[in-house]
């Protein structure tokens, strides 16, 4: 390595060369270690890193870790529909046992689903009672089918 | 095929996995409310700028493909474009150029204290140019790599190392002052 190339990586990057780039880091440690000048241009970028380490870490307040997870259980509620994801969820648990790991909306797996959907309403109608039950926290993001995706780009 | 560690989170977290959507949030969050906190210096801001990137990423994280690139690389850029959209709603910038603001350091006299040498270093950061300012967060504080701080702006390696090098120089003339405190 040059000093001209040396002097811009640390201009750029500074004193620390867990920061400098990988590929050029060996090369730039051995010219520190053998060149006097780079000694000092080491010594400036560093005020520079000292002085900027002197920020403190960004505390993150409960309040917002709330907000954002209560952003994840809107989003998955209304994937699943509410009320009405009852049925989404128990055709998405239909679809675990008839074709394990396929998405949903996969026109493959959507009709493979479909064609057993009919058993799937006549069974489901005295469950729904006992799903009242079923734990609110219980929602799944993946029975949605690309039909119901309400997120367009 | 990209390495990522956070694939198969992302993927769970799109299916419902409330765990994995924590466990996500644990991972990223305090990072990126570093860097909203930095490019927006107000604290409310920041925290709507990352809580509405989170807002994306669970609504997009059932639609994720793995492989294409990095998570932590599109989270990045998804969270530094929620703080550019707050910036443009400020006043009308060049990016190129330095933002106008209020001169809000501490006077001499006021020189004292960690609490005031905060301030001074935030002052100077928030006064830099939008782009000489992200890439020195990106760089110095969310430990990017050069090749993903590229990625993330949009720009070259050697645009970066550009912007990097004008930044640092102008943060070591308002900041040498600093250097006895």
């Amino acid at each position: 390595m040059k000093r001209d190339r040396f002097q811009a990586l640390i201009d750029a990057y500074g004193a620390n060369p867990s920061r400098w780039p990988a590929r050029e880091r060996a090369a730039a440690e051995a010219f520190a270690a053998r060149d006097e000048a780079a000694k000092t241009l080491l010594a400036d970028a560093a005020l520079v890193d000292e002085t900027l380490d002197r920020l403190s870490t960004e505390e993150v307040p409960a309040r917002l870790r709330a907000r954002i997870l209560a952003g994840y259980d809107e989003v998955a509620t209304r994937h699943t529909g509410g009320a009405f994801g009852l049925i989404p969820r128990a055709i998405g648990r239909l679809r675990d046992a008839v074709w394990p790991g396929a998405p949903l909306w996969q026109p493959a797996s959507a009709f493979a689903v479909s064609l057993a959907a009919g058993l799937v309403l006549g069974l489901l109608v005295p469950s729904a009672v006992s799903a009242h039950n079923a734990d609110p926290s219980d929602n799944l993001l993946v029975v949605t089918p690309a039909v119901f995706d309400l997120d367009h780009d | 095929m990209i390495d990522d560690p956070d694939a198969e989170l992302v993927a769970r977290a799109g299916q419902g996995d409330r765990a994995a959507a924590q466990e996500l949030m644990a991972r990223h969050l305090p990072k990126m409310m570093m860097l909203a906190r930095r490019m927006l210096t107000d604290r409310g801001e920041a925290e709507d700028a990352v809580q509405d990137a989170f807002l994306r990423l669970w609504t997009h994280a059932a639609r994720w493909e793995p492989g294409k690139a990095k998570f932590e690389t599109w989270l990045y850029r998804v969270t530094l474009n929620q703080c550019y959209d707050r910036l443009r709603r400020r006043v009308p910038v060049n990016l190129d150029e330095a933002v106008e603001i209020p001169d809000a350091a501490p006077s001499p006299e006021a020189r004292l204290g960690n609490a005031a040498i905060q301030a001074e270093i935030e002052h100077a950061i928030s006064g830099l140019p939008e782009r000489q300012r992200t890439a020195i967060l990106l760089c110095h504080f969310q430990e990017c790599g050069n090749i993903e701080a590229a990625e993330i702006l949009g720009i070259s390696v050697e645009a970066l190392e550009s912007l990097l090098a004008r930044g640092r120089r102008t943060l070591r003339s308002q900041l040498a002052h600093l250097k006895n405190s």
